[in-house]
Parts: C-alpha cells; sequence; structure tokens
C-alpha cells in the first residue's frame, strides 16, 4: 500500500512502516505534523523506514491523511486560493465522524505519534458524542459494557438523579 | 477498547459539569478516572466550560435540598449539583413564607446558615462539584448573624467565613463580627460594626472585592460600610450613604442588594413613582479610591434607571433578586434580576438606562411535588463551580 503525499520532487521522502509491516511513504512536511516522528527523524535521517511498531495500517493511512491535509493547507499557492478554516473544521468534523471504535484508535495513534491537534480535535469529539447524553446511551455511543452491579447500579442513581432530572 | 485513563480525562474536561456528573454512571472505568485526585486539576484547567451561573434558586425535593441556577453562556436553567447529601434534611414542615436558610457564595463554595432558631446558627460550609461538607464550630457569640460571606483562597485552597449582626435582640452581640479560617479550625471575634446598635439588620451577604467586603447598614438613612478581611477590622471613617436619587421626591425606593458586576460594587433597588404607580429597576456604581489595603472618598456614579411594567415587588421575600450576568464581557456591566415568584429574568446594563424591558428569558419551573424555598437574604452572588476546593471535617 503506498500513500499519496503531495508530489513535490524537492522534498524529502519518508518511509512509514505499520504494525502489521505495510509501507507508507510521505513527504518529510506531512511526517513532521507528528512530534514523534519529526524527533525520529531528526535522529536518524530519512534513509531508514521507520517503523510505528503500535498503529495498523488503516488507522496509519487515516493518520496520515490527517497530517497530510492539514500539512497542505500551511502551504500556499499561486494559482489556488488559500483553504479557509472553515473548510478545514468541515474537513475535520468529516475526518472525525467514524465508528468509536475507528476513533478510540486513532486517539491512541495521535497520542503516540504527538500530534496535538489531532488529540484535540479526536477529544473533542469524544466529547461531542457524549454530552447532554444519559449513561445508557453513552454506552450505546461508546460501545461500553455496563459492569455494575445491580446494587451499585441502584446507589449511583441515587447519587446522581439530579443531574439526570 | 479501552483508553489510558489520561486520554478519556482530556476528552471529560471538554464537557461541563452537568456532563462530567453524569459520566461515573457509565462504568467502572469512567468512575474511577473521575475519582483519581489528578482528575480534579484536569476538570478544573477547563473552567471555561464550566459556566457561572446566576439567578439561584433553591428548592426542597423529597425533604432534600435542590437548586438551579442560569447559565448566561447557553441561556438556559441548569440544574446544579444536589445539596441532598451535604445539608442535614429538613426537620420542619413549612416555615412562614417558605422562607429560612441565610446563604453566601464565592469561589466554588456555598455557605449556608440552616439554623432554625435564628439565635443559634448552624452554619455549614460546601462544595456541591466535589460533594463536600463541613459543619463549622459554634459562633463565640452565639446569635444568628444577618451577614454571612465566604472567602476562597485559591493558591492555598483554604476558606474563611465571615458573620457580622445579629438577629437577637441583644444590643452588644448585634455589632459583633467573627471570622472563621479553614487554616486555624476556629472562628476569632474581630472588630465591631461601627455605628449604632442594630444597623446591620438586613440579611445579606453583601459583595466582596480584593479582600473588602462591603454591606448595607442603617445609619439614620441607608449607608454602604466597608471591613477589611486582612486587618479584621471595618473601616471607621469609610461610609458611603445611599445617593440622593434612593430617596427622590415622589418616589418610593425599596429592596435595595447590593451585587458585585465584574469589578464593580453596584447597588439596585426598586423604585415606584407616587404619580401612575409607574415602577422600575435603578442601579447606581459605587466608587472609591484604592490605596494598598485603605479605601477613600466613597462615591456614587450615575444612577441608571429601567422602566418595566407591573407593579412594585412584595418586600417579604424580596421578590426581586439581582445577580451578576456573568457572561458579559467585562466592557459593559449587566445583571440578571429575576422575579422569585414567577420565575422570569431578565437582563438589565448597570450602565445605560432604559425606556423598554429587556429580553425576557425562559423561566426556571419546578415540578409539582418540589417547593421552593425562599432564602433570608436575596441570592446576590453567582455559583462558579471548583474542582479543587475539598471541604470535609477531617
Amino acid at each position: 500500500m503506498h500513500f499519496q503525499g503531495s508530489p513535490n520532487m524537492a522534498e524529502k521522502r519518508v518511509k512509514l512502516i505499520s504494525s502489521d509491516n505495510d509501507e507508507f511513504e510521505v513527504d518529510e512536511a506531512v511526517a513532521f505534523e507528528s512530534e514523534t516522528l519529526r524527533n525520529m527523524i531528526q535522529d536518524t535521517g530519512t534513509n531508514v523506514p521507520i517503523s510505528i511498531p503500535n498503529v495498523s495500517s488503516d488507522i496509519l493511512a487515516k493518520v496520515l491523511e490527517y497530517c497530510s491535509y492539514h500539512a497542505e493547507t500551511m502551504e500556499t499557492h499561486d494559482d489556488k486560493p488559500p483553504i479557509t478554516d472553515a473548510q478545514i473544521r468541515e474537513w475535520d468534523a468529516d475526518f472525525v465522524d467514524v465508528h468509536p471504535a475507528t476513533l478510540y484508535s486513532l486517539i491512541l495513534a495521535a497520542n503516540y505519534l504527538n500530534i496535538k491537534n489531532l488529540l484535540d480535535l479526536i477529544c473533542q469529539a469524544v466529547a461531542n458524542n457524549i454530552r447532554g447524553k444519559t449513561a445508557v446511551e453513552i454506552r450505546k455511543i461508546l460501545h461500553i459494557q455496563d459492569d455494575f452491579t445491580y446494587e451499585e447500579e441502584m446507589e449511583i442513581r441515587r447519587e446522581t438523579k439530579w443531574a439526570f432530572d | 477498547m479501552a483508553l489510558p485513563d489520561d486520554l478519556l480525562l482530556q476528552a471529560f474536561a471538554r464537557l461541563s459539569f452537568l456532563d462530567i456528573f453524569r459520566l461515573p454512571a457509565v462504568c467502572r472505568l469512567f468512575q474511577n478516572v473521575l475519582r483519581a485526585e489528578q482528575s480534579r486539576t484536569v476538570l478544573q484547567a477547563s473552567a471555561h466550560l464550566q459556566p457561572a451561573h446566576s439567578s439561584l434558586m433553591f428548592f426542597w425535593d423529597k425533604g432534600g435540598l435542590e437548586w438551579m441556577g442560569y447559565d448566561s453562556n447557553n441561556q438556559r436553567w441548569n440544574r446544579l449539583p444536589s445539596l441532598r447529601l451535604l445539608l442535614p434534611p429538613r426537620t420542619q414542615v413549612q416555615t412562614t413564607l417558605k422562607k429560612d436558610y441565610l446563604v453566601a457564595s464565592t469561589g466554588g463554595l456555598l455557605c449556608v446558615d440552616v439554623s432554625e432558631f435564628r439565635t443559634a446558627e448552624r452554619i455549614f460550609v460546601l462544595n456541591p462539584i466535589t460533594q463536600t461538607s463541613t459543619e463549622l464550630p459554634p459562633l463565640n457569640y452565639r446569635r444568628g448573624p444577618v451577614l454571612l460571606q465566604v472567602i476562597v483562597d485559591a493558591e492555598t485552597r483554604s476558606y474563611q467565613v465571615i458573620v457580622a449582626g445579629s438577629a437577637s435582640a441583644n444590643d452588644d452581640l448585634s455589632r459583633k463580627t467573627e471570622v472563621y479560617s479553614s487554616q486555624t479550625g476556629e472562628w476569632t471575634v474581630t472588630g465591631d460594626v461601627p455605628g449604632p446598635a442594630h444597623s446591620l439588620n438586613l440579611f445579606q451577604s453583601g459583595v466582596l472585592l480584593h479582600g473588602t467586603q462591603f454591606c448595607i447598614v442603617i445609619h439614620d438613612i441607608l449607608t454602604v460600610i466597608a471591613y477589611n478581611v486582612r486587618r479584621g477590622e471595618w473601616f471607621s471613617s469609610w461610609r458611603c450613604p445611599f445617593p440622593e436619587a434612593y430617596y427622590e421626591d415622589g418616589t418610593t425606593s425599596t429592596n435595595p442588594q447590593l451585587v458585585r458586576c465584574g469589578d464593580c460594587v453596584v447597588l439596585f433597588w426598586e423604585r415606584e413613582r407616587a404619580s401612575g404607580r409607574r415602577t422600575s429597576f435603578c442601579f447606581a456604581t459605587l466608587e472609591f479610591d484604592r490605596h494598598g489595603d485603605e479605601i477613600e472618598h466613597p462615591r456614587w456614579s450615575k444612577v441608571t434607571e429601567h422602566s418595566r411594567t407591573g407593579s412594585r415587588g412584595l418586600d417579604s421575600y424580596p421578590e426581586f433578586v439581582c445577580s451578576p450576568c456573568p457572561a458579559d464581557p467585562a466592557t459593559e456591566c449587566k445583571v440578571n434580576v429575576m422575579n422569585t415568584i414567577d420565575f422570569r429574568k431578565e437582563t438589565y446594563s448597570v450602565e445605560y438606562s432604559s425606556e423598554h424591558p429587556t429580553q425576557h428569558l425562559d423561566k426556571a419551573i419546578l415540578k409539582e411535588d418540589q417547593e421552593i424555598l425562599y432564602t433570608l437574604n436575596p441570592a446576590t452572588f453567582c455559583f462558579e463551580p471548583n474542582y479543587l476546593l475539598l471541604v470535609s471535617n477531617d
């Protein structure tokens, strides 16, 4: 699998290897969106492929899609109008409109790769998903098992009843 | 598919305290994350998402005390964290005019005198957000104070409680002022209220601003006096009689309340004109010079008046309670005036007069089996959530 970054030949390319041994090649500017990758590249250069042992290829592809788009928004082109903040927000909103399992994997990847904006974006998305919801609704949305005993459940309901009125 | 606690907490910190209160009911993991000591610092850092609530309303629900407040950011009434487990349950069936309890709040703490007998106080300090509370020891002079204020020091996470005046008939007790410190766990008797006996006889929490406590007393005429918290004494020569407009010919002024509006002390009152019985709300801002610990040259800025429809409010509740409108930028002082009988709340500018009543916002409505508690003093303050303060007996 190859990831299509912006085809700027003057740029250095970086090779990344996912946990399931897929290789990705992106522009250095795209990889630099990740603080972790930036540090690694500065230590070892771009000649050696960088392995990312705890991010699977489907999640890494998503993360690189994010990095690539955001690296691009930083560039200026003479022939294209700049990307507006509203467009970026819309793109971001679409990006996090995914299954909670994917969202969870993305948070872990964003945390490991230290991509602050992506981490913020996803934490906000998780928060938005559960805002104003009841405990039962939140369990459903985030696919969480109810692990309380009946007695515990009754106790919690008694303590937090006011918050659900 | 579990997330590490710190990442989960980062998502939680983006929610309001109301949402956060619902989370422990989801699963054990959520419960444990929120109970962890370090979580409170992270949650407090999201203070901008924890809006202050004004126009506070207390009510009984199945024997427990509950409350709600108006969130000006989101323009809605919210239930606030239950007080049921933090205060003793209601023992009496009904008080005269459903009126009881002296309350004050700053910095996230609520201070309540729940005594049923106005001469023997029972004062509790509580943090509704951390669901902690403590009953303070009895005062040196047990007397049912009329002024109650709580002061929070965020840095040392400590608090003080100021009480002054007395509901008893004893002249000597009427001037007593005492301060409780959470660091010593004791009440200290400080300087007496200046002026005649019983001059401080209006139930109130007054206004606390930069270490100075302001309150309303009667020295022949209504007057604002001030107390220096650090020195533990009242300013003996600083007094600011109410503005002349309060006593304007052909008008009746009632229900004066001091409200802190940003860094200003604002006086609110109701006015009725004899001719045509036209009613209005009036505001004047208290101005003074500050030199370190000293305050000088008290004076009132221009009075603003807002005409309104309807008759004068009842004196007994009081019907109208003025409290700060926390969402507005500091450039314009705004306050919420709430009618505690029909629960209508309106927002007024303190700086500009207006001929027409301003917006009528959502009403707060109680359920049939809930019963309003009118506090003895008007709740002229906001409640600002605080995750860091733990208040407990140990």
